[in-house]
């Protein structure tokens, strides 16, 4: 899973103004990885809220629709942040990453689960009659890659 | 330690003293008395937690490879479900999500996944804390993290026994009475700390 291609371009980073700024205090990354994980506290919970939704199994009261409209300033503002933030702890230690599976797993996730929010779960939110099977693949798939993402991340620290 | 009769009579005699601002010497055995009191009922909790960390559990999960990442993973996506979802009750209580619902149908609907999503929290974060007790006791970003969640726990408290029993008359309200944005906010600015707290305790050894 891992690109070996990509060498080059992670080399690269490693040298980015950026990348050394966030890696040479001591406050930035800290504060930077808290960000992240705030952001991904606020992207849970809107995952969580539309995903169990769509599965039927919360606030059924409202429509998905509804639920979709609410969350979604939230959940885009909260996606943004978070890819900021985790480009720059990358860009912090982009060599290290490059030969760590966790890494490589979390980020093809995360591509996956980029074009599956903003394509799949954006048209069936603006739908108003979602038949329950459908509801529950999608739903169950996009809280199992964000959760996934989740995960792997942590496990960067791990391997 | 020195006999009880010996310690009374100290105490009487250090009661004796006719200047207050200069002790005599029984006076200043008094007050090392009561320091060693006082570091004794420290040292209950240190022994405590020192016991915890030698139990078998605390020593399984701590040098475990697998059981302890899988504890602190589940850890921390209980954390974004129920604090997610007590992120939209507080953004309801302030009157910025799903204005025109009742706020008690948002947090009737919300609730139980978050308190779902706490008991996770704690159960983990009780066997977290368990196998690594000794290094916890000591740490001041989990002291923090304690007094926080005590906060916490009082302003949903307040909150509860407060405002919250007059909800029928808010419950429509497009902007909720300033008692119940202040709970949202602070609950807000709460967990927001708790999580902080938590990665910085997390990191430091």
């Amino acid at each position: 899973m891992k690109l070996e291609f990509l060498y080059p371009f992670f080399k690269r980073c490693d040298t980015t103004f950026l990348g050394h700024w966030v890696s040479g205090g001591t406050w930035e990354f800290p504060m930077i990885e808290t960000i992240h994980i705030l952001a991904l506290t606020m992207l849970y919970g809107c995952i969580v809220m539309l995903s169990l939704r769509m599965m039927g199994v919360l606030m059924k009261g409202w429509t998905i629709a509804n639920i979709a409209r609410e969350v979604s300033p939230y959940l885009n503002t909260s996606i943004v942040i978070i890819l900021v933030s985790g480009t720059l702890l990358y860009l912090s230690e982009a060599i290290k990453t490059f030969n760590n599976v966790a890494f490589w797993i979390k980020v093809e996730m995360l591509f996956v689960a980029l074009v599956f929010h903003f394509t799949v779960v954006r048209r069936v939110s603006k739908r108003d009659d979602v038949p329950r099977g459908e509801g529950i693949l999608v739903g169950g798939l996009s809280l199992v890659l964000w959760l996934g993402i989740g995960c792997a991340g942590r496990a960067i620290g791990f391997v | 330690m020195r006999g009880t009769a010996q310690i009374v009579r100290h105490l009487a005699r250090a009661a004796q003293c006719s200047t207050p601002h200069k002790p005599n010497k029984y006076g200043r055995f008094a007050v090392g008395l009561r320091l060693a009191y006082m570091r004794r009922q420290m040292n209950a909790v240190f022994e405590f937690c020192q016991w915890l960390n030698n139990t078998s559990v605390s020593v399984g999960i701590r040098e475990s490879i697998l059981v302890f990442p899988l504890i602190e993973g589940t850890h921390l996506l209980a954390i974004g479900v129920s604090a997610g979802t007590i992120a939209f009750t507080d953004l309801r209580l302030l009157g910025l999500v799903m204005k025109k619902d009742p706020a008690s149908k948002v947090m009737g609907a919300l609730l139980p996944f978050t308190i779902g999503g706490f008991i996770v929290v704690f159960i983990t974060g009780g066997l977290l804390f368990w196998s690594e007790a000794a290094k916890s006791y000591g740490n001041v970003w989990f002291r923090f993290k304690l007094v926080f969640l005590m906060l916490a726990g009082l302003n949903a408290l307040f909150f509860h026994l407060g405002v919250y029993r007059k909800m029928k008359e808010w419950d429509l309200d497009l902007s909720p009475p300033s008692k119940a944005r202040m709970a949202g906010a602070l609950s807000l600015v709460l967990w927001a700390t708790i999580i902080w707290l938590g990665r910085q305790f997390a990191y430091s050894s």
